[in-house]
């Protein structure tokens, strides 16, 4: 993987509304943000660099969340943000590679404390 | 138990018409026989008088001879008892005398037999019979009789003064047939001299059963001028045989066919009302049948519906978090570019809009949790502490106080949906009671089964409304999704517990679940 760090968070999410509102928020909080609009497209981004937190929807076009993370032997910190649970087969196959689940719509004050948990860990 | 055998009105009314018409064909039949009987045996015993007449009145043409020979012979006595008694031999008891009328009396002037001698002057019945005799003609005197033997008499008047007298002794018990002849032998006789019937003037009978039984008959004999009296009645009844049993056989037919048509119209109409009441009883049945086919067909539509309106409310479910997690976020970043300083109008419109859809996300989780499939993860739970987190997290209301009755126990479940139950029913309760009240909130382990029970004081619930509380967006709050209590029950029954709401006899309502504890074996 590269090491080039491409921002501090990567959102994916195919809902362009709350994918730039999370995006507006985070940079307005002060962290350095790229975007992707499905899973595809975020695994490509991942192919140029790599980010310190990854905000993941699971139900997207081309590739899902779940897919993203089996195709990541050695993911950033990832926080799931969906509309859908995260349970059962996809916890159990990928659930060691998730930081934390968060279902929408998410308060955004809970959102930046969960970021800057992800973030924090990463300091370890 | 045993069945008493209690007839209907149509069969008693059915069976005693036929006993009346046995009864009357009884006694119409024996009226007939008995007519009958009379009428055969008057004839009979009218036939044996004119026997006994012409037999006696043969005596009396005996004594008219002896008259004439008297007149013949100029009362020559010597001609008269050569006469009367050619043989000479005489029977004791019987006797022919002449006898001549001297002053008031009579004297005897010649007699047959010993017991008459001549110049002996004539006394009792046989001077009554010759004064008798003297007025009419030829006539019987008085027949006596000692029970033994009787005396018959007769007497015949012959001119100047005389007079030829008959006396004769019968054993009274003669056989009947050589005195009157065998035609009666069907006959019992009794005859009877002058005067009213009695032992004391009775000649002969054919029995000793006297007098006789009734049915008796009886007939005038005449002899002479006088008038004797025969009684007869039958040995053995004229009408017998099929005939006199006749009104009897009538009579038991008649109560036997009485039997056998009530028995056959009791039967018939017991079979009838078992008919009938299997008819009803299966009708019931099926009745039963077709309103649990109905039952199980609403079931199966009710459950067709459901599944088609869980569908779409998981799809909105999740399609509303979206944009509403979009909403939320811009209602954020328009809050922080306004800064702190805002409007009044501003603010109290922006809270609006945050609390709202703070609404909306409350649905959407209500509408996929009421639909998501959720994995059971179980545990054993301590009772009591699984109440006092519920209560904890489910702040109660100033105005309500909780009465906690919670023995200790446990059970294995999922802990987190467990909670979610109680804090679901406790707040049922609470907002059943917004005047304040009690709630009632009970927990123990019996039988291998947990119970909990939550009641409150509120006004309770319709009954109408009652049968539909754990239907899936059926709710009388204001503000409510509907799927609160249909997620308890399914969470219950994942449990394999039951869940029952009713109303109590305080008034509120009380939710009662039962789970099965099911503890884990250890190791």
């Amino acid at each position: 993987m590269n090491s080039v760090l491409l921002a501090d968070v990567l959102v994916v999410d195919d809902e362009e509304p709350v994918r730039t509102s999370v995006a507006e928020i985070l940079r307005a909080a002060g962290y350095s943000v790229v975007e992707a609009a499905d899973g595809q497209d975020a695994l490509d981004l991942l192919e140029s660099g790599s980010v310190t937190v990854m905000l993941l929807d699971i139900r997207m076009p081309r590739r899902t969340g779940i897919e993203v993370l089996q195709a990541l032997d050695s993911p950033p910190n990832v926080i799931l943000m969906s509309a859908y649970r995260f349970e059962g087969e996809d916890k159990r196959s990928v659930g060691h590679k998730v930081f934390s689940h968060l279902m929408k719509p998410v308060a955004p004050r809970q959102l930046l404390d969960e970021i800057k948990a992800a973030i924090n860990r990463e300091d370890r | 138990m045993s069945r008493r055998w209690r007839p209907g009105s149509v069969t008693l009314v059915i069976g005693a018409v036929i006993v009346l018409l046995s009864v009357g064909g009884y006694f119409l039949l024996q009226h007939s026989v008995d007519q009958q009987e009379t009428a055969l045996l008057s004839s009979n015993t009218t036939d044996a008088g004119a026997d006994a007449s012409s037999l006696f009145g043969s005596i009396t043409s005996g004594l008219s001879s002896d008259a004439a020979v008297v007149k013949l012979t100029n009362a020559n006595p010597t001609a008269f008892v050569n006469f009367v008694n050619p043989s000479g031999k005489s029977t004791a008891g019987d006797a022919n005398v002449l006898v001549r009328k001297e002053g008031a009396g009579y004297v005897v002037v010649a007699s047959s037999g010993s017991s008459y001698k001549p110049g002996q002057i004539l006394t009792g019945p046989a001077l009554a019979t010759v004064r008798s005799a003297a007025g009419t003609g030829v006539t019987s005197g008085p027949v006596t009789s000692n029970g033994k033997v009787s005396y018959a008499r007769f007497a015949v008047p012959v001119s100047g003064g005389l007079a030829v007298y008959e006396e004769f002794m019968i054993p009274v018990h003669l056989n009947i047939a050589t005195v009157i002849g065998n035609a009666f032998n069907n006959l019992n006789v009794a005859l009877y001299g002058p005067g009213p019937p009695s032992s004391s003037n009775l000649l002969i009978a054919s029995t000793n059963a006297l007098p006789l039984a009734k049915p008796a008959a009886r007939t005038t004999v005449h002899i002479g001028a006088s008038r004797w009296t025969l009684i007869a009645n039958a040995r053995s009844p004229y009408v017998s045989g099929l005939a006199s049993s006749g009104p009897w056989i009538l009579l038991v037919m008649g109560l036997l066919i009485a039997l056998v048509v009530m028995i056959t119209i009791e039967t018939v109409q017991r079979r009838q009302r078992y008919a009938q009441s299997l008819v009803t009883e299966r009708t019931a049945d099926l009745n039963s049948s077709l309103s649990e086919l109905k039952e199980t067909q609403d079931a199966l539509v009710r459950q067709e519906r459901l599944s088609a309106v869980g569908e779409m409310a998981s799809v909105i479910g999740h399609e509303l978090r979206n944009p509403l997690a979009a909403v939320t976020n811009a209602l954020f970043i328009v809050q922080g570019d306004l800064g702190q300083e805002l409007s009044p109008t501003t603010e109290k419109y922006l809270s609006m809009a945050e609390r709202e859809t703070s609404k909306a996300a409350v649905l959407a989780d209500d509408l996929t949790a009421f639909v998501r499939p959720r994995e059971l993860v179980e545990s054993e739970i301590d009772v009591p502490g699984l109440v006092e987190e519920v209560l904890s997290a489910t702040p109660q209301p100033d105005d309500v106080r909780i009465d906690l009755e919670v023995a200790p126990c446990s059970l294995v479940g999922d802990r987190g949906q467990l909670a979610e139950v109680l804090t679901n029913l406790v707040t049922n309760a609470y907002q059943a009671m917004p005047d304040g009240g009690t709630v009632r909130l009970g927990a123990f382990c019996s039988n291998g089964s947990a119970t909990f029970t939550v009641e409150d004081s509120g006004s309770g619930i319709k009954d109408t409304t009652m049968q539909r509380v754990f239907e899936p967006f059926f709710t009388t709050k204001d503000s409510g999704t509907g799927l609160g209590l249909a997620i308890v029950q399914r969470l219950v029954q994942a449990h394999g517990g039951q869940i029952s709401l009713e109303n109590a006899a305080s008034g509120g309502v009380r939710a009662t679940v039962v789970l099965p504890v099911k503890h884990k074996v250890a190791g």
